[in-house]
């Protein structure tokens, strides 16, 4: 189990998206990538935003500590400076490096003013304690998946793992539970509701 | 379960009810952005070449 956070660490943090992008060659592709982003080009932008907006969401969820405004927020100003100060790259893993250090600036720097702001709040007697901390170096969005379906019962767990892993449908999983097809729709959703809470609460809580 | 895994259920997790909206609105202010970045870049380019000739003509105008 703690093999298997270690390794989706590795995928937010370090890994490659090969598999992510077309099969015809990842690095001819990002270089392709990145220089139709450099030119301005719409359809490069479109592309990137499709390969790298869940990660870099994911990504700046933990930084920000589970904090989804703050995330959005970052996520924005990581677009835009990605159009202003574009960067020719010929492998992922270098690029992904630099979209990291780019959203987590972005992010530090949202931080910065919205702690310029709260001094200034507190200056006239208003109290707040939100305040943006560094970025935390290891994102533990593994761990706390785990831990988050460790809680759930080990019925919920098998239908999770089906549904999004194995991939059944909604009809296999309901034709296995003896459930109606609307009762495992809303079963997953409450799970869905449940595990993101779980883990949302854990970022802001750290 | 690997990385890749836990990945694909992540992304199925986290997003929260309104995230295809703002995947959309997303799009769109970066192709926004983008298209503002291209404008800039033109009136940039112009205005060097702008300035260039009319120093040229300048400077041939008092030689």
């Amino acid at each position: 189990m703690q093999s298997t956070a270690t390794n989706l660490l590795t995928a937010l943090n370090r890994a490659p998206i090969v598999a992510e992008i077309p099969a015809n060659n990842s690095a001819a592709h990002i270089a392709t990538l990145t220089a139709g982003i450099r030119a301005g080009n719409e359809d490069a932008f479109r592309t990137f935003h499709q390969l790298y907006f869940d990660r870099l969401y994911q990504f700046l969820l933990v930084v920000a500590r589970g904090k989804e405004d703050e995330a959005r927020d970052a996520l924005q100003e990581t677009l835009l400076r990605v159009i202003r100060y574009p960067r020719k790259f010929d492998n992922e893993e270098a690029f992904w490096n630099w979209l990291k250090v780019v959203a987590r600036n972005a992010a530090r720097d949202a931080g910065r003013k919205r702690h310029r702001y709260l001094n200034l709040l507190q200056k006239f007697a208003l109290h707040s304690e939100t305040h943006f901390p560094n970025a935390p170096t290891n994102p533990s969005l593994g761990d706390l998946l785990e831990e988050s379906l460790e809680e759930l019962p080990a019925d919920d767990r098998q239908l999770i793992e089906a549904k999004y892993l194995e991939g059944a449908s909604v009809r296999e999983l309901a034709a296995n539970t003896g459930l109606t097809e609307k009762a495992v729709e809303s079963l997953l959703l409450r799970l869905r509701q449940r595990i993101r809470e779980f883990i949302l609460k854990k970022l802001r809580a750290k | 379960m690997n990385h890749r895994d836990h990945e694909k259920l992540l992304k199925e997790i986290l997003p929260p009810e309104d995230m295809a909206d703002y995947r959309k609105s997303s799009l769109e202010y970066g192709l926004a952005g983008l298209r503002r970045e291209r404008r800039r870049r033109h009136i940039v380019r112009f205005s060097a070449v702008a300035v260039v000739l009319l120093g040229l003509s300048l400077g041939i105008l008092f030689s």
